[in-house]
């Protein structure tokens, strides 16, 4: 039995999206852009709206004004377990990305290519009944890819630009549907908005706001592993039964970013079972490829960072604590041959960090880094006495202490096409 | 000082044409179209859904605001710009609306304002010109098409309020009385028809009373 201490629950979570939410990437002026390409919510984003709930709950119930939820001081337990998670975060919350066609959707990896022309044979028969080469396809198998040992054998898997112009599309979001990879296609909607002069009653000059928002009505699904049964004890004492209301992004007092969280517990022994049994058929032993779903990072210095983690020594130390039998499992990241030198086997790009956290210590920019992005490949060789429950319990706990901040969460790679 | 947080649904019925505007007029082929947003459901499909934004009644609600404070001696800026709101005066308005957050200063909202739902939205399109104020004739180039919500439509929305005193209990249900003679959107008028209390507790203030007693609070 794996989940030796029994406050471990572990839960599929999933998240509606009751109002337009607006995730912003950036803004400039007063225009607040959208996500756009990779619309995922981050686990920070969760985790921040969940701990924001339970104090607007508290603070309905208990009469406890809501900033006080947050205070070190405060002498009501359920704002002492806020504020020790806030402090000391435990609960690993998995990236959610969007349902789409009862499909959870994915980043493409770097190898999922779409062509930008016809090609000549299908330009010149008016009625082309096949299959159009500008779906969207996969250009190297799984097996090729663990097995490649220089980097000319995966150049050449590369699609040429006599090809009709192959472009990557990797970060976006893709589902495999009948076997055929699509893209996921989500309205962003963009709505203007002005303030009103309070005495004039007109539109005040210079306040003219442009939102882009998600669509109300999507949904988003994760997995949220809680080793010491946070939020077991929550929905006990709060009585909420298995679902809360949490608000998401910016402009939640006016009618934005409402969405409602349902938790449905799963036994972990046969989740981890399945899924080792899901990775055993693809044929997985002593290599895997992972791919990032969140922005994989490791700070070296405070400073700098390094956009892959070239060891990964699993469980980490607080998941290891209230799971001991979790099996460990060291991974290291595979060299490829190129010319007279060795290459790191990563596949994609980097993403800048930065954002704004709004930490109940008071309000400050988040330091900006260089991090894998998410879509990105990484092939790992591993040693485990059970490798495939190691990496089905990785994909669930995240990698090391980062991924309760929402960074460094992998999935392994599971199908003979590499998306 | 006793601190009360409750969750109203209100219901509203327009008394004259109320529109309110959207951008994107190519899109919906009208000038001024009414605010539309988009759902998806599960297999992908989109599409449009008429509301009015909480962001539309939340704004309303804070003019009324102001214009009622002084009623329950409390100070009120009658602006809306962060570098004109005074830091020096306590401004209720502030306080419940939410404001340009400070050094030491929550200044987050008090009352959380839903989305609008409304109940068979069936949109009027209809013409209009604008007069030259000199000539008092139709000014030319000036005729734009609007679509409105008719007379006697209904409307419901939530108001969450959180951890409020009751003088802020006051200027909340009073700013929602002063909001049916000020107005919502573009010239639109609404009269609430309930106030229905979802959950928590709301005190017996004066207004509050007021508002039982002419049968508006549930």
């Amino acid at each position: 039995m794996v989940s030796s201490h029994n406050k471990t629950k572990l839960y599929r979570v999933t998240i509606k999206l009751l109002s337009p939410t607006i995730l912003t990437k950036k803004y400039r002026r007063n225009i607040y852009e959208a996500i756009s390409g990779q619309i995922y919510l981050p686990s920070r984003a969760i985790r921040g709206a969940l701990l924001e709930a339970f104090a607007r709950e508290i603070s309905v119930r208990y009469g406890i004004i809501r900033k006080k939820c947050f205070s070190p001081e405060s002498e009501e337990e359920l704002c002492k377990k806020l504020v020790e998670e806030i402090e000391d975060p435990f609960l690993r919350i998995q990236p959610a990305y969007p349902i789409y066609k009862n499909i959870k959707a994915e980043p493409a990896g770097p190898f999922v290519f779409r062509r930008k022309m016809l090609l000549e044979r299908e330009s010149n028969v008016s009625s082309y009944s096949g299959n159009s080469s500008r779906e969207l396809f996969s250009c190297i198998k799984l097996s090729e890819l663990l097995g490649a040992i220089s980097l000319e054998e995966l150049i050449k898997k590369i699609p040429s630009v006599k090809e009709g112009y192959p472009k990557t599309l990797l970060g976006k979001l893709i589902i495999v549907n009948n076997s055929k990879i699509e893209e996921v296609d989500i309205p962003i909607m963009r709505h203007e908005s002005t303030a009103i002069n309070k005495i004039y009653y007109k539109a005040e000059e210079g306040m003219l706001f442009s939102y882009e928002t998600l669509p109300a009505g999507l949904q988003f699904r994760t997995t949220i592993f809680d080793g010491l049964g946070f939020l077991a004890h929550f929905f006990e004492k709060l009585e909420l039964g298995n679902e809360i209301e949490v608000f998401i992004g910016r402009g939640r007092t006016r009618g934005f970013g409402r969405a409602i969280m349902r938790f449905n517990e799963l036994h972990i022994e046969e989740f981890v079972e399945k899924r080792a049994k899901e990775l055993e058929k693809i044929g997985i032993r002593s290599t895997c490829a992972l791919k990032a779903l969140s922005p994989i990072i490791r700070i070296t210095d405070g400073l700098h960072s390094r956009p892959y983690l070239e060891k990964i020594e699993y469980p980490p130390n607080d998941i290891k604590s209230v799971c001991p039998d979790i099996p460990e499992a060291t991974l290291n990241l595979r060299k490829l041959g190129a010319e007279d030198k060795e290459l790191w086997m990563i596949f994609g790009d980097l993403i800048k960090l930065k954002g704004w956290s709004t930490s109940y210590r008071g309000s400050g920019p988040i330091p900006s880094y260089y991090a894998g992005m998410p879509g990105n490949l990484y092939v790992y060789e591993i040693s485990s006495s059970d490798p495939l429950k190691a990496l089905s319990f990785m994909e669930i706990t995240g990698t090391d202490e980062f991924s309760a901040v929402g960074y460094n969460w992998f999935k392994v790679v599971d199908k003979e096409e590499v998306i | 000082m006793n601190t009360y947080s409750f969750k109203l649904r209100i219901k509203a019925k327009t008394e004259s044409l109320l529109t309110v505007g959207m951008g994107k007029p190519i899109q919906f082929g009208v000038d001024v179209p009414f605010y539309r947003i988009y759902e998806v459901d599960s297999n992908g499909n989109s599409f449009q859904k008429t509301i009015i934004p909480g962001s539309t009644i939340k704004g309303a609600l804070r003019s009324s605001a102001i214009r009622v404070a002084w009623m329950l001696d409390l100070k009120a800026e009658p602006s809306i710009r962060p570098e004109e709101i005074s830091r020096e005066i306590k401004d209720a308005v502030v306080n419940l609306f939410g404001g340009p957050s400070s050094e030491g200063r929550d200044e987050s909202a008090k009352v959380i304002i839903h989305n609008a739902t409304i109940s068979f939205p069936k949109l009027i399109r209809r013409s209009r010109i604008r007069i030259d104020k000199k000539t008092l004739r139709v000014e030319e180039g000036a005729l734009f098409t609007e679509e409105s919500l008719p007379i006697n439509a209904i409307i419901s929305f939530e108001i969450e309020a959180i951890n409020l005193n009751e003088k802020e209990i006051d200027l909340l249900f009073l700013s929602l009385l002063e909001m049916m003679y000020n107005g919502i959107g573009r010239g639109g008028l609404l009269k609430i028809e309930e106030i229905k209390c979802l959950e928590g507790e709301i005190p017996d203030t004066e207004i509050v009373k007021l508002i039982k007693e002419g049968g508006l609070l549930g």
